[in-house]
């Protein structure tokens, strides 16, 4: 069974879909030149064209670089970790980093709902976090 | 075309000035500038005003108060650029012939509008993640460590650099060299970044009167210094996985404003660029060119980037030592290179300067590299 929903804070936020307990996010890819986006657009950055079709991105990814974010604004609860993520479709997608300790460049990670460092009436927001691949956390114990 | 000069420069301290508003710096700023052009309020045929955060008709409001109403004023908001966007405006409808003298001004009051990181406007998904400039920045430079093998503390030179040059500036925010224990010791902002190797929250104001030759003649500015290029680009938007060490929006920028001046990035001989970061400068000046591609960090680490050095980088002391008013900082720029070129910089003056660049990029907007990127040359 397939559910879809909205990491909603703000129409063009991040959407997802879970199926099998697995959390994928949603894009577009262009049918003409193949570029794919997150979130989706419907006109392709890459060539112009205007048809693009859905995509499901993840649930696996790299880490391209990372930083944990000691300072932010009165919004976000301090200190919390964000990733830019390449999914093997070709596209990076910024990411928060479940937990507090911060990735290395390279690690393979999937995908997680959880709350996030978005404060909303004083409670986290739930947003789709980037979480280490099993063999990953268990190297942190 | 019309060659374009600087016939005329001012600028107000930087730092917190809470008992003036955003209108008085500017206007201070612009009768610095019309005083140090020789020319009266009425010599003024048209304006340009950066500004991000100042509201409606921030130029009206300025000019006014110096005295100064009735032509067209252009209010720009071009992020980080607002200031330095300004100039390219202007100096465009001077080489269209439309104007032989004009102004542009950039002016920001920030200190009583924001405290801490700055983030991306509301309406990108990344602000609701949790991104900050200074995040974007931080992320930048582990990719640069990773690839290049630079390190925590060659970055936090570039600030030492930059805020003992500001000790040098009686204009900058900062006053006090700091040492490279003190830079790692301050605060993390977003890692690898310490508070030092941030930009600050910045009031202030800069103004450039801008003429034709005929305009310069006219007003016998003999000081004027010659506009040679002005170059401004906007970040492509981003496909696929690009190397986010590379500027390719300097890059362009550089490109088409070496091809105006006629020169090539060997020739420069001292620069002013955006280092709203400690690794923004090194992102800048290697994608200027100025410097190879990875490699900058060390070498500042080996004082060429000094005001003794090699190349003289950020001598005003940037962003990081002079301060940072996002809309005055391109003018500021602008301003600090014919302060050089003069002769007038004093204790931080660069021997024999005749080739100086000025580069502004800021901002950020999700799914594009950057948001606007100007790069002005000037020759003595």
């Amino acid at each position: 069974m397939t559910r879809t929903g909205t990491v909603a804070v703000s129409p063009v936020d991040a959407s997802y879909e879970v199926e099998d307990e697995r959390v994928h996010l949603r894009g577009s890819r262009c049918r003409a030149c193949q570029a794919v986006f997150h979130p989706p657009r419907p006109v392709c950055a890459g060539c112009g064209h205007r048809d693009l079709e859905p995509v499901r991105l993840g649930p696996v990814g790299t880490v391209y670089t990372f930083s944990r974010v000691h300072q932010s604004t009165p919004d976000f609860q301090a200190p919390y970790v964000l990733a830019y993520v390449d999914f093997p479709e070709a596209v990076r997608v910024l990411l928060p980093f479940l937990g507090e300790q911060p990735p290395t460049i390279g690690d393979e990670v999937d995908l997680v709902l959880a709350p996030g460092p978005r404060l909303a009436d004083g409670a986290p927001v739930t947003l789709v976090h980037a979480r280490p691949l099993p063999s990953r956390r268990n190297d942190r114990g | 075309m019309d060659e374009v000069y600087v016939a005329g420069i001012g600028m107000t301290p930087f730092g917190k000035h809470p008992t003036q508003t955003a209108a008085d710096l500017g206007a201070e700023a612009v009768l610095l500038a019309l005083e140090d052009a020789g020319a009266g309020r009425d010599d003024v045929e048209a304006a340009w005003v950066g500004h991000v955060f100042q509201g409606m008709a921030m130029g009206q409001r300025a000019l006014g108060q110096a005295g100064l109403s009735g032509m067209p004023i252009v209010n720009v908001e071009n992020a980080c650029s607002s200031g330095s966007t300004a100039i390219f405006d202007a100096a465009l409808a001077i080489r269209a012939g439309a104007y032989d003298i004009c102004l542009a001004l950039g002016v920001e009051h920030l200190s009583q509008r924001f405290r801490g990181a700055f983030t991306p406007d509301e309406s990108d998904a990344e602000a609701h993640i949790g991104l900050t400039m200074p995040a974007v920045y931080a992320m930048r430079a582990q990719r640069h460590m990773a690839q290049y093998g630079t390190t925590a503390e060659q970055l936090a030179r570039i600030a030492v650099k930059n805020k003992y040059n500001a000790s040098l500036n009686p204009l900058a925010q900062f006053k006090n060299p700091v040492t490279l224990e003190e830079v790692l010791a301050s605060r993390l902002i977003a890692e690898p970044l310490h508070l030092q190797e941030c930009a600050p929250v910045s009031d202030g104001a800069a103004a450039v009167v801008l003429t034709s030759r005929r305009g310069r003649d006219r007003l016998g500015a003999t000081r004027a210094v010659r506009l040679a290029a002005s170059a401004l680009k906007s970040g492509r938007s981003e496909v696929g996985l690009p190397d986010m060490t590379v500027e390719d929006l300097t890059g362009r920028a550089a490109q088409e404003a070496y091809r105006q001046a006629g020169i090539g990035p060997d020739e420069v001989r001292f620069a002013e660029v955006h280092d709203c970061f400690s690794i923004a400068e090194a992102l800048r000046v290697e994608g200027l060119g100025l410097f190879p591609h990875g490699e900058y960090p060390a070498r500042v680490a080996r004082g060429e980037a000094d005001l003794g050095g090699r190349l003289p980088i950020n001598g005003s002391g940037g962003l990081l030592g002079k301060g940072h008013p996002l809309g005055a900082t391109g003018v500021a720029q602008v301003v600090e290179v014919v302060r050089q070129l003069r002769g007038d910089a004093g204790a931080r003056q660069i021997p024999g300067a005749r080739v100086g660049l000025a580069h502004c990029r800021g901002g950020k907007a999700q799914g594009v590299e950057g948001t606007a990127c100007t790069v002005n040359i000037l020759v003595a």
